[in-house]
């Protein structure tokens, strides 16, 4: 309880902390995207920076600001639009690729690690390991591309790029997925092979429960532990991965959003959009840490 | 301690075999000015190539001219160059309303053209992909292959009709003493160019470039290009590494020197900033900032000094009430001073172990941001490093998946040092300590 308590305080210091730094990088920001080549005249710049709001003061430029990011009615560089609009087109997409790819991990995650786990050493278990090792290492950006040149060009079976469809879904997910994927197998597997010699599992053995059910219900929930903590981390994975994998896939979401943003010099839509992402994993971490005390009894003690 | 270290690091197959990995790739990128050629040297022939290809080791423009000295010529007595004389044509095809325009090299508005075979379509960034011979009919539907809707605008290159010349060069200590063309003696200077060239005699032996790993589209070397790109790659990753050690050293230090109320706030602090996501402030910071290597080492430097300071921390924390501390301390010793001889040094190990892992994940940022574009910048110009050599190679994939050997080169030696500086990290951390393994994950 203690661990979710200090979580719960220190949430809106995180993203206090998030919003002081975007909006210190925008306001010291180098080159806007209304620089122009001759010298303006001051009166009109003068009269520039009364409309953006930039003679008042500094905290009151930051509360303006971060007000505006909070009922989404900052300003985009795109005339008529504001932060509010863009992220609300956009946001669904983004979230059902991640929510997949979340799902997709978790699942094969689990299923690697039990199967490994269900003839240890036996090649199934190192094949597992050793390219749940492997795939740890190879970035979502290298994955991607990857399946598009196999899946989408040589074998067209999917679709390379794009989005509106079922069949759209799949390369995205699985190259977002995959990282997180390795990454779950690899510590649920080292918490069932922990597992293994604990004494309510050889209780269990020693009474005649089958192997199968021996590793689904009495080895798997402690194993879901490590899963369950490492939810935060693979939410800001799947949040940084989003913005790489939309691009790959030419998907129109947040992440892709972010880049276009980033390429614009867009300041206030990467403001809001990094302070998006800062809260959605801040969220995350505090889901995460409830499911661990979901799952494990003894955190709930603590 | 080092002795013991290395002896269970060995034990471990994965890890040296990683080891040896990160050496030899260490080691070529470090040698790369002397054994590949400058990456950015362009060859005259526009269009990749693939691996293991050979082209003729000529410029782009090659001058000769009476008495003058060339570098083509030096150390040969004649050169043969066979040339083929056609001229390219650039033929501009666009839509327009949905209906297609084609524009001769002249700008003139055609009605039709006639596409021959082995004509090559020239996209954006050079791109290039091979063309449908027929008849193009201008105001008429375009084509699937020359254009697409998304992007309106391609060009179709045409060889002309070609002859074969035989130029022949005969060359004294490095100067030309005589040009012919096809036999006929030429008396002034002439200039061939470099794409022209189908072949190099130099006294009779051929003379060629030869691309073990293929050429980009603008004809670069991809072994060059790839071993430079890993030059900045490791550079980023050892620099930023250093600067994330030496913040989460100091820090953690600090904190564990002191403890109580300072210790207090600084444990605050860093548990406050673990929940920051810090990538993406770094592309906020990219967006604001001009991209120079410095700002690069800064930034993905405070990103990972977070896990540093723990570790430096609770070894402080432990260190701090031994005796030798308390000798420096009576024998007034400045905090400051024990903190960096006495404190410090002892806690070196873990820190360097953990930095072995820090090392792919900082080279594994900067790769994210030159992928996305927000690489490292010189004078305004972006500087290949792996990440973007991958956006490359995705890019030459086109829709037919030619040009593997573009994502395939760059994707391999990138993932390749990742795994083996894994396998490093991971090796070093269970030989050092299976505690610690478990603290930093």
């Amino acid at each position: 309880m203690n661990h979710l308590l200090r979580r719960l305080v220190y949430a809106p210091l995180v993203l206090l902390v998030i919003a002081l730094a975007t909006f210190a990088m925008v306001r010291s920001a180098k080159g806007g995207p209304f620089d122009a080549e001759r010298a303006i005249d001051p009166t009109v710049q003068a009269a520039q920076a009364k409309r953006m709001g930039f003679d008042r003061p500094l905290p009151e430029q930051f509360v303006r600001t971060m007000a505006g990011v909070a009922d989404g009615s900052l300003p985009t560089l795109s005339p008529g639009q504001t932060v509010g609009r863009v992220i609300a087109g956009k946001a669904a997409t983004t979230a059902l690729l991640g929510g997949c790819a979340l799902i997709l991990a978790v699942l094969t995650g689990i299923a690697l690690a039990l199967a490994g786990a269900a003839r240890p050493s036996s090649w199934v278990d190192r094949l597992t390991g050793s390219s749940a090792m492997a795939a740890v290492a190879v970035p979502a950006f290298v994955i991607g591309p990857v399946l598009v040149l196999v899946f989408g060009l040589w074998l067209p079976w999917l679709p390379a790029a794009g989005w509106g469809t079922w069949a759209h879904l799949i390369l995205p997910v699985v190259a977002l997925a995959t990282a997180p994927a390795a990454r779950i197998a690899r510590l649920a597997r080292s918490t069932l092979a922990e597992s293994a010699n604990a004494d309510h599992v050889r209780t269990a053995r020693a009474k005649g429960v089958g192997s199968w059910r021996v590793l689904a219900v009495h080895q798997l929930r402690p194993a879901l532990v490590p899963v369950a903590a490492y939810l935060g981390t693979a939410s800001a994975y799947l949040l940084t991965g989003s913005v790489v994998i939309e691009q790959v896939f030419q998907v129109p979401g947040l992440g892709s959003e972010m880049i276009q943003a980033a390429m614009n010099r867009d300041h206030n839509l990467v403001m809001a959009l990094t302070l998006l992402f800062g809260s959605l994993i801040i969220v995350c971490n505090l889901l995460a840490d409830v499911a661990v005390m979901a799952i494990d009894p003894r955190a709930r003690r603590a | 301690m080092n002795g013991t270290l290395w002896s269970h690091f060995r034990r471990d197959r994965w890890a040296v075999g990683g080891l040896a990995v990160v050496v030899v790739v260490v080691a070529l990128c470090v040698l790369a000015p002397w054994i590949a050629p400058p990456p950015e040297e362009l060859r005259p022939w526009l269009g990749a190539r693939p691996p293991l290809s050979r082209d003729p080791a000529v410029a782009l423009v090659n001058r000769f001219a009476p008495g003058e000295a060339t570098a083509l010529a030096a150390g040969c007595r004649q050169l043969e160059l066979t040339l083929s004389a056609g001229a390219d044509r650039l033929y501009r095809c666009a839509l327009r309303r949905g209906s297609l325009e084609i524009r001769g090299p002249d700008a003139r508005l055609l009605d039709s053209l006639t596409v021959p075979l082995g004509a090559v379509v020239v996209g954006p960034l050079g791109v290039e992909g091979a063309a449908v011979a027929g008849e193009l009919r201008a105001g008429g539907a375009a084509p699937r292959w020359l254009v697409d809707p998304a992007r309106p605008v391609r060009y179709l290159r045409l060889s002309e009709a070609t002859a074969v010349q035989l130029w022949s060069i005969d060359c004294n200590d490095g100067r030309v003493s005589a040009i012919r063309c096809d036999g006929v003696p030429v008396d002034h200077e002439v200039e061939l160019r470099g794409e022209r060239v189908l072949a190099l005699r130099a006294d009779g032996r051929e003379r060629n470039a030869f691309h073990l790993l293929g050429t980009d589209q603008q004809g670069r070397d991809l072994w060059s290009r790839t071993l430079h790109g890993g030059r900045l790659s490791l550079l980023v990753g050892l620099v930023a590494t250093a600067v994330s050690l030496c913040i989460g050293v100091l820090y953690g230090a600090i904190a564990g020197y002191r403890g109580g109320r300072t210790d207090a706030v600084m444990v605050a602090g860093i548990n406050i900033l673990d929940a920051v996501p810090f990538l993406f402030l770094v592309i906020l910071l990219m967006t604001a900032l001009d991209r120079s290597l410095i700002i690069f080492f800064a930034a993905l430097g405070a990103v990972q000094w977070l896990t540093t300071a723990r570790i430096v921390r609770a070894q402080v924390l432990s260190l701090a009430a031994g005796d030798f501390v308390l000798a420096a301390r009576s024998a007034g010793l400045p905090p400051w001073r024990i903190i960096t001889r006495h404190l410090v040094p002892n806690c070196l190990g873990p820190v360097l172990v953990f930095a072995a892992l820090t090392v792919p994940a900082v080279i594994l940022e900067e790769s994210f941001l030159s992928f996305i574009g927000l690489g490292v910048q010189q004078d305004g110009r972006p500087l290949d490093s792996w990440g973007s050599l991958v956006a490359q190679g995705m890019a030459g994939l086109g829709s037919h998946g030619g040009q593997v050997w573009l994502l395939a080169v760059p994707a391999l030696a990138m993932t390749g040092t990742l795994l083996a500086l894994n396998l490093v990290g991971d090796g070093l951390r269970a030989a050092l300590d299976p505690r610690l393994a478990r603290m930093a994950r």
